[in-house]
């Protein structure tokens, strides 16, 4: 703005000998700066602590095998409920460590397993052998035995564990509370919205 | 650079900060009056803000139960990030406010700040010292660890040796008839919830 420039007070300044940094503001300006170092000395272990659970090492190893006990107990042609101790607790989490999962036999090697958790907003979801759907109590998501979605608001079908069978054991692949952001098994991320791994 | 003072200037514009913040740090005073002594005050304030910042986020982690305390302090030792960082800052952030509390004491009552028109500065200070104290003790305990065990029984054959009230204070303090898990459970609600000012 060049209009600023010609204020009739400007040639007078200019007479003036150029702004001196007075020991004052100097010293000021010195002591914000200290003061900032020491706030972010001890703001960068603050949020590193608060942010820590969140970190990608953290997040890494989030899921490990771990058996569901002998095949067995898990009849051909029959859906049944199964409980694993998480692979990652810490040592007070007690019964929240302890998380249930559905198990579907097939055949005798031909499995499902899947999560407890509702695909809308995670709600533990009920097997109804009568009706042959999983039906969810928070928001009326329905699946079909095969885990696929039936009705209500679930935008794709139940989360489903990557299983193996190892000496006559059912081994499933868990670790972390399944989410759209985390699918357990990314066998059909490629179907996000009707899983069709049956 | 130019984005942050404009942004800055936004704020200040609505917020009407700067000018007497400047006004106060360059508000002339008496040379004599320029002294180290009168530091101790707001350095009190300071570490005081710190064991708040740090104490609710070692809360996130800590467990507050006898047979969970400790192996929640070795989470956060060994696994929470930063987490020893934030546990000695609390740690030695207490040792200090309990220095930096009663070196303030001593400066007031030695340049006879205590005097009218500020014997009531003086009288919610000593509270705000025992509080200190206080705190600075059940803090301690909350490791539930053999020192936080036995520094309860100091503190319950302390409190015993009382006349009159002796045996209720004993109760008062373990809440309850033993060394058990009553007194530390209840410490985290009461020192987050207590309003606190430094002297």
């Amino acid at each position: 703005m060049p209009e600023l420039i010609q204020e009739p007070e400007a040639p007078v300044s200019s007479t003036i000998a150029p702004r001196k940094v007075s020991r004052r503001n100097m010293l000021m300006t010195f002591g914000i700066a200290l003061n900032a170092i020491a706030g972010a000395l001890f703001a960068v272990p603050v949020v590193g602590y608060i942010f820590g659970p969140a970190r990608r090492k953290e997040m890494k190893k989030e899921l490990a095998w771990i058996t569901l006990g002998p095949l067995t107990q898990f009849p051909v042609g029959q859906t049944r409920l199964a409980t694993y101790r998480n692979p990652f607790v810490r040592p007070w989490d007690g019964d929240t460590g302890n998380i249930p999962c559905w198990v579907r036999r097939i055949s005798a090697d031909k499995l499902q397993v899947f999560a407890i958790n509702c695909a809308h907003l995670g709600c533990p979801v009920r097997w109804y052998p009568q009706s042959g759907l999983f039906m969810c109590p928070c928001h009326g998501g329905a699946y079909y035995a095969d885990g696929s979605r039936a009705s209500g608001p679930p935008p794709r079908g139940l989360f489903e564990y990557d299983y193996k069978l190892e000496a006559g054991q059912l081994w499933i692949k868990a670790g972390q509370v399944p989410t759209l952001a985390s699918p357990p098994s990314q066998a059909c991320a490629d179907q996000p919205k009707r899983c069709a791994c049956a | 650079m130019r984005l942050i003072k404009d942004l800055g200037g936004w704020f200040d514009h609505r917020l009407q900060l700067g000018q007497p913040i400047k006004e106060v740090m360059q508000h002339p005073v008496p040379r004599r009056t320029a002294s180290w002594a009168y530091v101790f005050g707001s350095a009190s304030l300071t570490v005081m803000i710190l064991q708040f910042v740090t104490g609710i986020c070692l809360a996130f982690v800590y467990v507050p139960a006898a047979d969970g305390a400790w192996n929640s302090l070795q989470t956060l030792n060994h696994q929470q990030a930063f987490g020893w960082f934030i546990r000695a800052l609390h740690g030695w952030g207490s040792n200090f406010m309990v220095a930096l509390v009663i070196i303030h004491m001593v400066q007031v009552f030695l340049f006879g700040a205590f005097k009218y028109p500020r014997e009531l500065t003086w009288i919610v200070g000593v509270f705000l010292l025992l509080m200190t104290l206080g705190m600075a003790f059940t803090g301690q305990v909350l490791r539930f660890d053999q020192d936080a065990y036995w520094g309860l029984g100091i503190g319950a054959s302390v409190m015993g040796r009382m006349p009159f009230v002796g045996p209720k204070l004993v109760h008062l303090m373990l809440g309850g008839p033993i060394i058990a898990w009553e007194m530390p459970k209840d410490w985290p609600r009461t020192s987050l919830t207590r309003p606190r000012r430094t002297p």
